[in-house]
């Protein structure tokens, strides 16, 4: 019996054949929550059941939070033990909820598939349960009509503005997720940006930490080949490696997730996948028959080491691949640490991948950002001549705040001039440039904000929507 | 081939051999008595062939014929020697032992097709959901809860008709439809469709519902082995 249902006996509110008695008649209404059951035949009132759900007992961390007692109020919004807060997504699948569970005091994700695809989900729900990896979401607990897994708060790769290092360590910590998977003989099926959720975290390596998630089209290896002989494959087109691909290839085995990674990591430093995301059929034939571009042509402050890696692992001929992810894993932690050539470059950087998305949208453009790949300045730099600046950057807001936006301008510029090191001028005037629409001035000023400070979080939105803005615009300096 | 030429479904009720015998069988090391072990798959006979079914074939008389192959595998070989009540319990084994059985019949197809060229599907188009769905045995333990409720209300309406208690009966089917909660009538029109006061329905089903959850466990008991073991069997197929 559920922690709830426990605690309801042992007050005396509902006896265990009652419950029985409910549950058995859950089966002649499947879907309907059981304390509804409940209520419904008089075996307990709705007042006492509202006061279980916040019974120190039933919830041992206490009261629960605001949100969820909204939510709560609104008896649509319960299923069994949890109460539905916001919808994180919806397909042609099903949903996934963020809910609260009222007996363990913890968030979770809560998918709903459709009715038809239930038996899907409910594979995935199983081959994840056989996992037990910090990267792999793990699986609470199955429902009637849902899924019950970690709420992992992260934002997927490619909205988490990464630097070139920590895109190699968070494909590099995907890879041991997917070994794990692999060495239980499962295969993911799906790897790419979208699925790898990533969390900061100052305790992790490189204060990043990532989970696997959506192992929807998972696969033992017999079932996956016995669905390619049936004449079908399932995944992202421009991830997919080409041996699944290809009519009549070799048997397919975990080297496919291997490429995946590769192309994840490619789309990573390049800011798109290898062979573009257009039309099925064009990125199939593409990927079945070109190598990928390379990423050093693209983007010169790519490492050779690190093309090396990607464009091995995206081989058109699994035997060039590593030999498992865990290689492939052991080879990015190499580059990042260990090689003398281009670990120390890069473990010396801070490049921001939003950096090389620019640099690839201002290559288009026929234009570079002079500022990419240069080192951080020495701090000590930035100390001697803060004051005049401080006090050029205080009126310039006041100017700002007060509409007077050419003021505002010269004064940035001022405070700039007083400390040429000084990342938060740069970004004020950087910003300042996005309002009035000059976006490549703003893209300048932004890229040179994030080289001076690359701490400071709230420049990468800014510097998202200048190049945005540029590729939209069409604009060449 | 039709079923009935070897098991016979003990036209349509549910466990009547318990599950433990087949353990005591097979621990007493004498012979089994095929037609014991009969009574016992024909039990499960609906569950089995609704997978095979919705997932196999939509031919009936294949499904048929399937199910019946399946049963026979079991007996061809010496599957008792996979149970012990420490390797899970009876659902579980006849669920493992029927996906190895729909795998070995796929891998046999996919030898007749090898060769054929690969059809690519994005993971938005709606038929790969399909073809991912083909997968397992899904509804396995939906049909087998199903099977044990049809069976638990076939038992309760013989007792009701044994014991005088019909109306009882009545009043729990109308208030209670299988899987249609929405034609569920309320006390006020069991009443008057029963002739019967309106403070006697809550009472009959009060007792209808004891009832069936007394049969339920009894039901469960055949396989489970054992009262605790059954009431939590219950918490799983009924969650």
């Amino acid at each position: 019996m559920t922690r709830l249902w426990n605690v309801a006996v042992a007050k005396g509110y509902v006896t265990r054949e009652q419950i029985e008695e409910a549950r058995i008649l859950r089966g002649f209404s499947p879907g309907r929550p059981l304390g509804e059951i409940l209520v419904d035949e008089g075996f307990i009132t709705r007042e006492k059941l509202a006061e279980l759900h916040e019974d120190p007992d039933v919830i041992p961390g206490g009261r629960i939070p605001e949100e969820v007692r909204r939510a709560q109020a609104d008896p649509a919004n319960r299923t069994d033990h949890f109460v539905r807060i916001r919808r994180l997504g919806r397909g042609g699948l099903g949903e996934v909820w963020l809910a609260y569970d009222l007996e363990l005091s913890r968030y979770v994700a809560i998918k709903f598939p459709k009715k038809e695809h239930l038996a899907k989900f409910l594979d995935e729900a199983l081959i994840l349960a056989r996992f037990d990896h910090p990267g792999i979401v793990p699986v609470h607990e199955i429902g009637p009509n849902y899924i019950v897994m970690a709420f992992i708060d992260g934002v997927p790769l490619e909205e988490a503005g990464l630097t070139l290092e920590e895109a190699l360590e968070a494909v590099q910590q995907a890879a041991r997720a997917v070994h794990h998977a692999h060495a239980h003989h499962v295969l993911h099926g799906d790897l790419k940006p979208g699925n790898i959720l990533l969390r900061r975290d100052p305790a992790a390596p490189r204060g990043i930490r990532v989970t696997v998630v959506d192992f929807g089209i998972s696969q033992g290896l017999v079932e996956l080949n016995e669905r390619l002989a049936e004449g079908a494959c399932v995944g992202t087109p421009a991830y997919m490696a080409p041996e699944l691909l290809r009519a009549g290839g070799p048997a397919i085995d975990h080297r496919c997730d291997l490429y995946s990674l590769g192309a994840t990591l490619y789309t990573l430093l390049a800011g798109a996948p290898p062979f573009g995301s257009g039309q099925t059929s064009e990125v199939i034939a593409r990927a079945a028959a070109e190598d990928p571009p390379a990423l050093a042509r693209l983007s010169p402050s790519i490492p050779p080491a690190v093309d090396a890696i990607v464009r091995k692992e995206m081989s058109r001929d699994p035997a060039k691949r590593s030999r498992d992810c865990e290689e492939f894993a052991d080879s990015l932690e190499k580059i990042l640490w260990a090689d003398p050539r281009a670990g120390k470059r890069i473990a010396g950087w801070r490049i921001p991948l939003a950096i090389a998305s620019a640099a690839m949208i201002g290559l288009a453009l026929g234009y570079l950002p002079s500022a990419v790949g240069r080192n951080v300045p020495d701090a000590a730099a930035t100390d001697v001549a803060a004051a005049p600046e401080s006090r050029h950057l205080s009126e310039g807001r006041t100017h700002e705040k007060s509409g007077n936006l050419a003021q505002a301008l010269e004064k940035y510029t001022q405070a700039i001039e007083a400390n040429p090191s000084s990342g938060d001028a740069r970004f004020e005037r950087g910003v300042l440039y996005c309002v009035t629409g000059e976006y490549e001035k703003a893209l300048e000023d932004l890229l040179a904000a994030l080289r001076l400070a690359p701490d400071n979080m709230r420049i990468r939105p800014f510097l998202h929507y200048a190049v945005s803005k540029l590729a939209e615009l069409g604009n060449r300096p | 081939m039709g079923k009935e030429t070897i098991f016979s479904t003990t036209g349509g009720g549910f466990p009547t051999t318990r599950w433990t015998r087949l353990l005591q069988i097979r621990e007493s090391g004498t012979a089994r008595s095929r037609e014991q072990v009969q009574v016992l798959f024909s039990i499960y006979w609906p569950v089995v062939r609704g997978v095979i079914f919705r997932q196999w074939t939509r031919d009936p008389e294949e499904a048929d014929d399937l199910t019946q192959e399946f049963f026979l595998s079991l007996l061809e070989r010496d599957f008792s020697k996979d149970l012990a009540p420490d390797k899970g319990r009876f659902r579980h084994f006849i669920k493992a032992a029927l996906k190895h059985f729909l795998l070995n019949r796929r891998r046999d197809e996919r030898r007749l097709k090898r060769g054929g060229g690969a059809r690519v599907v994005s993971i938005d188009d709606p038929a790969v959901a399909e073809v991912a769905a083909e997968q397992g045995v899904e509804g396995f333990d939906r049909d087998w809860a199903r099977c044990l409720l049809k069976a638990a209300v076939d038992r309760l309406r013989e007792f009701c008709a044994a014991s005088d208690r019909r109306k009882h009966f009545e009043a729990f089917q109308l208030h209670y439809p299988p899987d249609r909660p929405e034609e569920a009538l309320p006390y006020p029109q069991i009443a008057e469709r029963l002739a019967i006061p309106y403070h006697d329905v809550g009472n009959y089903l009060k007792w209808a519902r004891a009832k069936m959850r007394e049969i339920v466990l009894e039901l469960i008991a055949e396989y489970a082995g054992g009262a605790e073991a059954a009431r939590r069997e219950l918490e799983d197929l009924f969650p």
